[in-house]
């Protein structure tokens, strides 16, 4: 992964009517890199992954894809690109599966045929079937299959497990590591599933409202957020600074996530007066859905434990 | 790797412009529905019926009271109301079943929006073309056997009819197809955009010249459809396809060219 930058998006708007799904959205990816996009329905991600591949135009703000702008050179983009939309359906169900491969290959001078024959053969698609009488998972397939026979060096993935039964998702994202492993494609991986594709990934942008609440770095994300576990003895504990979401916990017990190192927990807890029973990491999962859930606007979020040291392990106290 | 570099080492946009006329003309074909597969065969069925009445020598058909020539004559009528039908509402089944998700399939191709559009309504224009190429294919045969008395046709009240020879109907087809395009790229369908186009167009001052009987109505009425340069007029039967018509038709279809051309490039509803 380069520094350069594969993705820049600057206070990007983006309005459906009075409905505005993107405001304000910010964020960098660099060449290479590889995002997991997540965020409730109607968070703005389909949205976002449209204007990259300037299927859909923007009000305000700029976007620059592998150092291109959409509206100007979307069609470069697009042929640089493995686009995987959201929904599965074709504009010509009457073609077979072949067909539609061959159709693919016929846009992209780069399509790879023998790496199509061996997508086809590892998604266990079927030539012959009309795309109209496929399933969604079956449908999912061809789409991914059409997305990475010619070895893109950028990935826009919505949802690409959706409709997939657990074999299938486990071989897609084997495809998925073995293609970014070959290829180092920058990627947006768009999902509700974070476990599943939290390997793959080196980023984590959560899209809430039409902005980014969360952009950050996995690894620092593992290092920097924890769930901790204390009693409280009398009444409710003092607020914390680094305190971002409280879990359901008990009479006895409460249970936060926070952002924060275990050292600076530990400091709070000896000055709160508050006996700490677990600190632990937190998944991707449970990071994200902190973000969501908080009502901080995402300026705030950005100031919550600002000045974390990072502590990766786990403390039983 | 600096940006710069990165963008030039991306693939280049691919196949050119003939070369997505060739891919959606296959498309229209393979992903064809059953009602292209009768109008395909109208186009066929229609001109050879239409060479195949016995006339002039067969003896009037005594049962429906209709001699050969009128036969001939309703046929060939027939399929001109046929081929306009078929301008008008032929983009419907081009741009069918486009919906949001069918939509960023087609746009997510790594080739200009425009191009892509547009080479699918060059692809759909090929079937209007064909109907007008068999019409006038029948006509001209006719003509040459000496038959061509029942041009004129059906009836002397509409001589307009007379008036299809290959540069107006061509005319007229196109500008019939590229208005109903422009209506699929604009609203994304073609059938109701087109009613309440016709119902301005006819029934509202029809039902004004009904109501009121205001002359100066009729007036309006009478000269937006008379007037040489009115579109109502090149799609009315006071259309006569005579040299005076041909000058407005040409600028009608140019116009309706470059709309349809400014939307394809658009993001929008096909």
């Amino acid at each position: 992964m380069t520094q350069e930058p594969g993705i820049t998006v600057c206070g990007l708007r983006k309005r459906y009517g009075r409905v505005e799904a993107l405001s304000g959205v910010d964020f960098t990816l660099p060449h290479g890199g590889v995002a997991l996009l997540v965020g409730p329905n109607g968070a703005g991600k389909t949205s976002l992954l449209k204007v990259l591949m300037d299927i859909l135009p923007y009000e305000a703000g700029s976007v620059a894809v592998l150092g291109l702008d959409p509206a100007r050179d979307g069609a470069r983009i697009r042929a640089a690109a493995g686009f995987l939309p959201e929904e599965i359906q074709f504009p010509f169900g009457r073609l077979r599966v072949h067909e539609v491969l061959s159709l693919h290959s016929r846009y992209r001078p780069g399509w790879d045929a023998a790496y199509a024959k061996a997508l086809a053969d590892t998604l266990e698609l079927r030539h012959d079937r009309r795309w109209a009488t496929l399933s969604k998972g079956e449908s999912r397939r061809v789409q991914l299959a059409c997305a990475l026979a010619h070895r893109p060096s950028l990935l826009l993935l919505d949802e690409p497990t959706d409709g997939l039964d657990p074999i299938g998702r486990e071989r897609v994202l084997g495809l998925l590591a073995e293609h970014l492993a070959e290829t180092g494609a920058t990627t947006i991986y768009c999902t509700h599933v974070l476990h599943e594709a939290q390997g793959l990934a080196d980023r984590l942008i959560v899209l809430g409202k039409g902005r980014v609440r969360l952009d950050e770095d996995v690894e620092l994300l593992r290092r920097t957020h924890h769930r901790v576990r204390f009693s409280v003895r009398d009444g409710a504990p003092p607020p914390a600074p680094f305190l971002l979401r409280e879990e359901s916990g008990g009479a006895s017990e409460r249970r936060w996530v926070v952002r924060a190192g275990a050292s600076e927990i530990q400091e709070w807890a000896i000055a709160a007066e508050v006996s700490i029973i677990e600190i632990t990491p937190v998944s991707l999962g449970d990071t994200a859905l902190a973000y969501l859930a908080s009502s901080a606007p995402p300026s705030e979020l950005e100031a919550v434990g600002s000045n974390v040291s990072s502590a990766s392990e786990s403390h039983h106290v | 790797m600096s940006d710069q570099t990165v963008s030039r080492h991306l693939p280049p946009p691919a196949p050119g412009f003939r070369g997505l006329v060739g891919i959606h003309a296959r498309l229209l074909v393979k992903d064809a529905q059953a009602g292209t597969a009768v109008l395909a065969v109208a186009c066929v069925a229609l001109p050879l019926a239409a060479l195949l009445t016995p006339f002039p020598s067969e003896p009037a058909d005594v049962a429906s009271a209709i001699s050969g020539p009128m036969r001939l004559q309703m046929l060939m009528s027939m399929m001109v109301m046929l081929t306009v039908g078929l301008a008008f509402l032929w983009p419907e089944a081009v741009w069918k079943g486009l919906g949001p998700g069918e939509r960023a399939v087609l746009d997510s191709f790594p080739v200009t929006r425009r191009n892509h559009r547009m080479a699918r309504v060059v692809a759909g224009g090929f079937l209007p073309l064909a109907l007008t190429t068999a019409y006038l294919g029948s006509a001209t045969i006719l003509r040459v056997r000496g038959w061509g008395d029942v041009m004129p046709g059906m009836t002397s009240a509409y001589p307009d009819l007379a008036g299809w020879s290959a540069p107006t109907a061509v005319l007229v087809l196109l500008t019939a197809y590229l208005l109903s395009s422009s209506l699929a790229l604009r609203f994304g369908k073609v059938f109701v955009p087109l009613l309440v186009i016709g119902t301005g167009v006819y029934l509202v001052p029809a039902s004004l010249l009904l109501a009121g009987k205001e002359e100066w109505i009729e007036a309006i009425a009478r000269s937006a459809v008379e007037w040489t340069w009115s579109p109502f007029r090149l799609f009315s039967i006071m259309f006569s396809g005579g040299p005076s018509d041909v000058l407005p038709a040409l600028f009608w279809m140019t116009a309706l060219a470059a709309l349809t051309i400014h939307l394809a490039g658009r993001h929008g509803k096909v």
